[in-house]
């Protein structure tokens, strides 16, 4: 608990208040930075979604409040937020964007911090992270190019690691991967891990923007996982550092400024919003009901499908280990329930639910293609999470399309309808 | 058991499902269903309508020739630009003009004439063109195009004016399933691409049936596998739809199970256009007996949060967050695979349907 922050945030009533304390405290941080020792946690911001239907659609109070989060009001969207559980005090600021969006301050330290809005999203049916994929990093990293001075630094997050490519996992016992991950965490010695060859790659590349606009391209078709981006920094155009954007939605401000912070993460939320709009306009199935004069209804069905096409098909044991991973375990990486109907070797319907939002999705697994049917409903968001976790897990180089229309440029047009605003 | 690919080309469960893929956005490379409708301007207008005939033509061909006072094709397609409506219709094999099924042919071959604005309800009379299609399995094109012939004359013979006719033929080898149509077909729906056409890859070993749309039709012939795999899907989506209902409902939870809501999540809507009501009810008891299924496998203390009222059917009283946690653990472990849904139910005299 960070008794300080918690009084800090206490004594907060005003939105120019909190405006100037990160401000303030982002000054501090960023001239600690330069000195190369912080002394207190970045402030980090978590970009969170609510549903989309409006009939569906709570209060900020309401939705925190089944977690036995309090909420109080500082202005009509802007509130602080209050977790009496376990001692924890106040934790930050939420502000409501929009009735489906809301963003989540903190300079809570990250594992706190992540670990709290982690809790918040698995304990509410009605939230979810916002989800970046590497297809949309790579569109957001164009606007990056656009905006910023080729002199300067930009970061990027690359991560893939295929977790299905195992041979010797796929015959153990049932144990949720959860607690697996928990179990490699919690291994106190590190040095007794078994060595698992199967392809991980975690690595970071910071250069001038210029550099990485010339090499990104080439290097990406050299080696495939550079297509799984999951950090991108947006430099700040008043200073030095910039905002870095995570695949969660979680953005950490490593800045002099606050402001220009906030204005980074409305114009992104800005592109999903209008990528959702896109995406569920397209892929929602229903039937339409068109009453005419005769005889009676007319059935029309609408929508597309979702399909994700895999670079190289997947080995037969990777497939195997996948489909049994996802849906023979209740807790699993992709969150998804089903009873797998086995068509051949590497192939599988599966009428399921996403758990996240506990909503229905229609899925055929191949080892070369992902197949999703969306009944209208289903949240966008599940299609940008499968997305993102294909990239992540199983193929960094998929493709994805709604209906016949490429995701990438999807994301592209939804982000040349946005304008930039800097700061202030 | 190896599955044949060419009997599943005659199921029209498949045939329907397939028909709707055709007309799917879908990408270029790697496709599942080559979507040739789509690509040719061709979209669903109407899936499962009820047509009938305008009351002049009733009186016109009664006594004459045997019809089908109103009829229900399976897919109605739309192709904008030409003003022209394609009423598809799914069928096995071929049939004799004398048949019951003929009845419906004459039918549609009417409606598919000029009158198919106004059965549609879209203006006047020969203001809309319209096609009849049928989509059928291997080696039945021939036959049925003499029968259709057959019945074509019959119309014409009373001084009336069919609409004009065609089939797709569906048919597999060891690699490819294949959609032949003739010329006259490609011509009337202005399909891009000329016949026969490679709509489906097959992999081995691999059932190449798609992501069923309709997973289910208590009124079509079937195979005893077809409908296994059919009732499948139905009972696999109905749990689906049970477990989000309870997942996204707020606690404390009181609520009735809808069979009948259940069974149109499950179709997209589709079970309240079928007009056979003692089928409905059939199916409407086979999800309550798949219900009884489900509290049977439920252990305490879920099993306290479901159980069933005379007259009103499943009850689900969730409490609290533990309670709805559990409840949720425990159908998601439940395997519509293993439970013995498969019996035939017949509806029985003076049976009580539950008010849902």
């Amino acid at each position: 608990m960070n008794i300080d922050m918690s009084k800090e945030i206490k004594s907060i009533d005003s939105r120019e208040k909190m405006i100037r304390y990160f401000d303030g405290y982002a000054a501090e941080r960023m001239e600690e930075l330069g000195k190369k020792s912080t002394k207190r946690p970045l402030v980090k911001s978590y970009m969170l979604e609510h549903v989309g239907d409006s009939q569906k659609q709570k209060d900020i109070s309401m939705v925190l409040g089944m977690s036995g989060i309090i909420t109080e009001k500082i202005d009509e969207n802007l509130y602080r937020v209050l977790d009496t559980n376990n001692g924890n005090g106040y934790m930050g600021f939420v502000e409501v964007f929009t009735p489906r969006y809301f963003v989540f301050y903190t300079s809570q330290p990250s594992d706190i911090a992540d670990s709290w809005v982690k809790f918040l999203v698995l304990n509410s049916p009605d939230l979810d992270h916002i989800w970046l994929s590497g297809l949309t990093f790579n569109v957001l990293w164009k606007r990056v190019i656009q905006l910023s001075k080729p002199y300067r630094y930009v970061s990027l997050l690359f991560v893939h690691e295929s977790i299905y490519e195992i041979d010797s996992k796929a015959n153990e016992p049932e144990r949720d991967e959860n607690e697996h991950d928990e179990a490699q965490s919690a291994l106190p010695d590190r040095d007794v891990v078994e060595i698992i060859e199967r392809r991980a790659a975690k690595f970071k590349l910071v250069d001038k923007v210029s550099v990485v606009q010339e090499k990104l391209d080439k290097l990406q078709e050299l080696y495939l996982p550079l297509y799984a981006i999951s950090q991108l920094r947006f430099p700040s155009p008043i200073g030095r550092g910039g905002h870095d954007f995570y695949d969660n939605g979680k953005v950490t401000n490593r800045s002099g400024d606050f402001r220009d912070h906030r204005s980074h993460i409305l114009y992104v939320q800005r592109i999903y919003d209008e990528l959702m709009k896109r995406t569920e306009e397209r892929a929602w199935y229903s039937l339409d009901k068109e009453k005419v004069s005769v005889p009676g209804e007319f059935q029309k069905l609408i929508g597309a499908p979702v399909t994700i096409d895999f670079g190289e098909p997947l080995s037969k044991e990777t497939f195997d280990y996948w489909i049994k991973s996802t849906f023979g375990h209740i807790n699993n990486k992709f969150r998804l329930w089903g009873n797998p109907i086995v068509l051949g070797p590497t192939k599988v319907h599966v009428y399921g639910v996403d758990k996240h939002l506990w909503k229905p999705i229609f899925l055929e697994l191949t080892n070369k293609h992902l197949i999703a049917i969306v009944p209208k409903g289903t949240c966008g968001n599940t299609i940008h999470r499968l997305i993102c976790n294909i990239q992540k897990y199983i193929d960094p180089s998929a493709k994805a399309y709604i209906g016949d229309k490429e995701y990438k440029s999807l994301v592209d047009e939804s982000s040349k309808e946005i304008k930039y605003e800097t700061g202030y | 058991m190896k599955l044949d690919i060419n009997s599943l080309c005659k199921d029209p469960l498949f045939q329907l499902n397939l028909a709707i893929w055709l007309t799917q956005p879908q990408h270029a490379d790697n496709v599942c269903v080559d979507p040739i409708f789509y690509k040719s301007g061709l979209s669903i207008y109407s899936i499962g309508p009820l047509l009938t005939l305008p009351l002049d033509i009733k009186l016109a061909i009664k006594g004459k020739i045997n019809f089908k006072d109103s009829i229900r094709p399976d897919l109605i397609l739309e192709k904008k630009e030409l003003n022209r409506y394609c009423l598809l219709e799914c069928k096995g094999s071929s049939f004799g003009s004398g048949s019951s099924t003929a009845e419906q042919a004459r039918t549609l071959l009417l409606i598919a004439g000029p009158i198919i604005s106004e059965v549609l309800g879209m203006g006047s009379r020969r203001q809309n063109a319209g096609v009849l299609c049928y989509m059928t399995g291997p080696n039945q094109n021939s036959m049925l195009g003499t029968t259709l012939l057959e019945l074509k004359e019959e119309i014409e013979s009373i001084g009336l004016e069919p609409g004009p006719f065609g089939c797709f033929e569906i048919s597999a080898d060891e690699s490819v399933i294949t959609l032949e149509y003739s010329l006259e077909v490609k011509e009337l729906l202005s399909l891009k691409i000329d016949s026969p056409l490679q709509i489906m890859k097959l992999e081995e070993d691999t059932d190449p049936r798609p992501l069923y749309f309709i997973p289910y039709d208590p009124n079509i012939n079937q195979t005893a596998e077809e409908k296994e795999f059919s009732r499948r899907v139905l009972f696999e989506r109905i749990l689906e739809f049970f477990i989000t209902d309870i997942g996204g409902a707020d606690v404390p939870i009181k609520t009735y199970i809808k069979t009948e809501k259940f069974l149109n999540d499950a179709t997209f809507g589709i079970y309240s256009l079928w007009d056979d009501n003692e089928a409905k009810k059939c199916l409407r008891k086979l999800v309550r007996t798949f219900l009884k299924k489900i509290e049977g496998t439920l252990k305490s203390p879920a099993k306290e949060c479901m159980h069933y009222e005379i007259k009103v059917g499943y009850m689900v009283d969730i409490k609290d967050d533990n309670a709805k946690s559990e409840f949720l653990k425990q159908l998601q472990k439940i395997k519509p695979e293993t439970m013995d849904v498969s019996e035939s139910i017949q509806p029985s005299l003076f049976e009580s349907d539950d008010h849902d």
